[in-house]
């Protein structure tokens, strides 16, 4: 067996049922790997992970694989995963969620996770769909899109992910996809080594639904769309705004350092402690 | 690509797992591999193999497995990301 | 059991909402994630003041719902948790509890009951989320929700919720209405009080040989922490023994019966409360909260005017104190149930009334307490 199925075959919890439960070429796959991948070559343990989820296709990735994992209720991972990172700090606490799960009915926990800075990183699968219901629209589908419930138009903007995850405070905002699968490796690398709150936004496809519904074809056609839309950082830099029309970004978007919870929660029990010995 | 025929590539194709998505031989950049009737990917030019790994990176299933690399993966990683995008 | 004092006590003026913190302190709760909420928010300041001196976690989070699952969270990665809320925030956090009722998670949430529906009363008292603590969450599921009607009581229940929910892995509902959470009292601290903490079981045997939710003769499963070795899976949804999702009949429905034996096989250890009177009581008010207060005035003053009146106070809701409520059904003719709702506990009470025992009610709902006088009134009217 070569390194990586090697590799991949450590983590995975081997008394589950593979193939996966996920549909033929979607990209969930790719990014578990990626984050297997990630894993690995930071160093961690099995014991110090604790891989949370929430509701959805993404929601079923934990049971996969061999970690401490959480599959908690839709869009509450992170407010799940701040409670564990803050009970027991040495624990490397790593979110996954989809568009919905995470700016959706988890928006308002996302938002405040960034702007407390929580050490732990979020990736998020963002198909711009509800795959796992059926294909209704969520937060990040774009306007005149078809789904199973806008059907006639679809009338609402969508999110920058990315740009909400900056602007809420995260420090560290990477975004890859699911086509680009090395830059994804890195990308989690560098946001589990971030200290603070690192979100991940891998853009994906649904093919099964929002494809189908789009008339985009399969899962090729849609990474293909990837490829062709997508522009690296460094290189959108040098294009005008009229290029970048229908583009998106992929790369590090911001990479700062910020005061991280905890060490500041520190500042507070130190002042505590010495307050109750007076 | 001269010195690629020695060192053979053997590319492994674990049809337990794979679903026939048909994504590694669509992005294989060497045009290595081909689909059978069922859809499902068989290496049809395995001399051509330039054994960078993407089929394997890109599989959702973890059903590929490029066997020897000429270079050792994580130097393919920086200097692959920038030239491919 | 309260020893005499041999060594020194401490004696606290204490509000019912500090006392259930000192009490959450003493049992060992190191976190507590909540959010603003009349009558309740004493909890969460003097949570954010007490946690960092011992070491603990305060967090305020954006809303209940994440409060609620911070704290199942933390009680996952082992620390004792809890938050505190009223009525509207309660109502936010139902989803969560229902998880963890599933994942079998200890936690403590306490409801500082206030006037409802909606926002309601926000300053004043009502008991009306008594069934909203027993089937407030969507599905079949068990319960233990315990009333204290003093600030000692507020202080000892909440002990005795940690250690429930840690022997049981269940959620434990400390329900106290507005009265008792905001009012003062002096109360009696022993410095050698033994007082029993129980932490949740664990595993005894290596990780490859955990099962995580194995049915144990107690019912309940050991318990491993996160990032103790045992990398188990936890899910809201239905599971088999080993964590995983499950829709397999065969599975499901022995999971969900087990949930159940947890707490009606210690049905003996969930029965707090007390007698007053009632062996040859012709009449017995059953009562809890701050109402059991003014009950007990009321029953010792008609005492005095030589009528047979008990008193049962309820300090478990849930559970339903069956046993006790058949006791005095038996003895007395007539059974007064005074509450400030629409006859919650009642309904109770008359479904496990199987004599001729006649059952009244007072139910007031005007968001002010039921006074000794008014009880007094009744029981002259109905006695």
């Amino acid at each position: 067996m070569p390194e990586i199925t090697k590799l991949i075959h450590k983590y995975l919890r081997h008394d589950k049922k593979f193939p996966h439960v996920w549909c033929p070429g979607c990209g969930i796959g790719i990014m578990l790997g990626a984050l297997i991948r990630a894993i690995d070559r930071c160093g961690f343990t099995k014991d110090e992970i604790v891989l949370v989820s929430g509701i959805g296709c993404t929601g079923r990735l934990p049971v996969y694989v061999d970690f401490n994992t959480l599959h908690t209720t839709h869009g509450r991972a992170l407010a799940f995963a701040t409670g564990i990172k803050l009970a027991n700090p040495k624990l490397k606490v790593i979110v996954v969620m989809g568009d919905g799960d995470a700016v959706a009915i988890g928006g308002n926990h996302f938002i405040h996770a960034a702007r407390r800075n929580i050490d732990l990183t979020a990736i998020i699968l963002n198909n711009s769909i509800y795959g796992m219901t059926g294909g209704q629209y969520s937060p990040t589908t774009p306007y005149g899109m078809k789904t199973t419930t806008s059907s006639y138009i679809h009338i609402e903007q969508a999110f920058n992910i990315s740009e909400l995850a900056v602007t809420a405070g995260a420090p560290f905002v990477g975004r890859g996809t699911v086509y680009h699968a090395k830059l994804l490796d890195s990308l989690m690398e560098k946001a589990f080594l971030k200290k603070g709150f690192a979100v991940v936004e891998v853009i994906s496809h649904c093919h099964t639904q929002f494809g189908k519904l789009n008339k985009m074809g399969g899962a090729v056609e849609m990474m293909q769309w990837q490829k062709d839309h997508a522009v690296t950082v460094e290189k959108a830099a040098t294009m005008s705004e009229e290029e970048l029309k229908g583009k998106f970004k992929i790369g590090v978007l911001v990479d700062k350092e910020l005061p991280v919870y905890l060490d500041e929660y520190e500042k507070i029990r130190q002042m505590a402690m010495s307050k109750k010995e007076k | 690509m001269s010195g690629k025929k020695e060192k053979k590539t053997k590319i492994d194709i674990f049809k337990g797992w794979c679903k026939a998505c048909g994504i590694c031989e669509a992005f294989c950049p060497a045009g290595v591999l081909a689909r059978d009737e069922a859809g499902y990917p068989y290496v049809k030019f395995p001399e051509k193999c330039i054994s960078c790994g993407w089929c394997e990176l890109r599989c959702p299933d973890f059903a590929i497995t490029v066997y020897k690399k000429d270079k050792d993966f994580k130097e393919i990683d920086e200097e692959e990301t920038k030239n491919t995008l | 059991m309260k020893k005499k004092p041999k060594t020194p006590y401490k004696e606290f003026l204490l509000q019912g909402n500090e006392a259930i913190v000192e009490g959450a302190l003493r049992a060992g709760c190191r976190f507590f994630a909540g959010y603003p909420i009349t009558p309740a928010t004493e909890i969460a300041e003097a949570m954010s003041v007490k946690l960092p001196q011992v070491g603990g976690t305060y967090i305020q989070m954006e809303d209940e719902i994440a409060s609620m699952a911070a704290v199942i969270g933390a009680s996952l990665a082992g620390v004792k948790s809890m938050t505190a809320t009223s009525g509207p925030g309660f109502s936010l956090m139902q989803e969560n509890l229902g998880f963890a009722i599933m994942a079998e998670v200890p936690c403590v949430i306490v409801d500082a009951m206030r006037g409802g529906p909606s926002t309601g009363l926000p300053t004043s008292p009502s008991q009306s989320d008594v069934m909203q603590a027993r089937w407030g969450t969507h599905g079949d599921h068990p319960i233990i929700a315990l009333c204290p009607s003093t600030v000692r009581e507020c202080y000892d229940l909440t002990i005795k919720a940690f250690n429930l929910s840690e022997k049981f892995r269940n959620p434990v509902i400390i329900l106290v209405d507005e009265v008792v959470a905001h009012m003062r009292e002096k109360i009696t601290i022993f410095e050698d009080e033994e007082v029993e903490i129980f932490n949740r079981i664990k595993p005894n045997m290596p990780p490859e040989w955990y099962i995580p939710y194995v049915d144990t003769p107690s019912g309940v499963p050991p318990m491993a922490n996160f990032g103790e070795g045992y990398r188990y899976h936890v899910t809201g949804l239905t599971h088999d023994i080993r964590g995983f999702p499950t829709s397999r009949p065969d599975e499901i429905d022995p999971f969900i019966r087990r949930l159940f034996r947890k707490i009606s096989q210690h049905f003996s250890e969930l029965q707090f409360g007390e007698f007053y009177e009632t062996d040859d009581a012709d009449i017995t008010i059953i009562a809890y909260g701050c109402v059991a207060r003014s009950a007990k005035r009321a029953a010792i003053d008609a005492r005095q005017k030589g009528l047979k009146v008990g008193m049962l106070k309820l300090n478990t809701l849930w559970p339903f104190m069956r046993t006790a409520v058949e006791k005095v059904l038996n003895t007395s003719k007539i059974v007064i149930v005074p509450e400030m709702n629409m006859g919650q506990i009642s309904r109770e009470v008359k479904r496990v009334n199987k004599g001729s025992t006649k059952i009244f009610t007072i139910n007031k709902v005007d968001g002010t307490i039921i006074t000794p006088q008014e009880i007094l009134a009744r029981i002259k009217e109905v006695g």
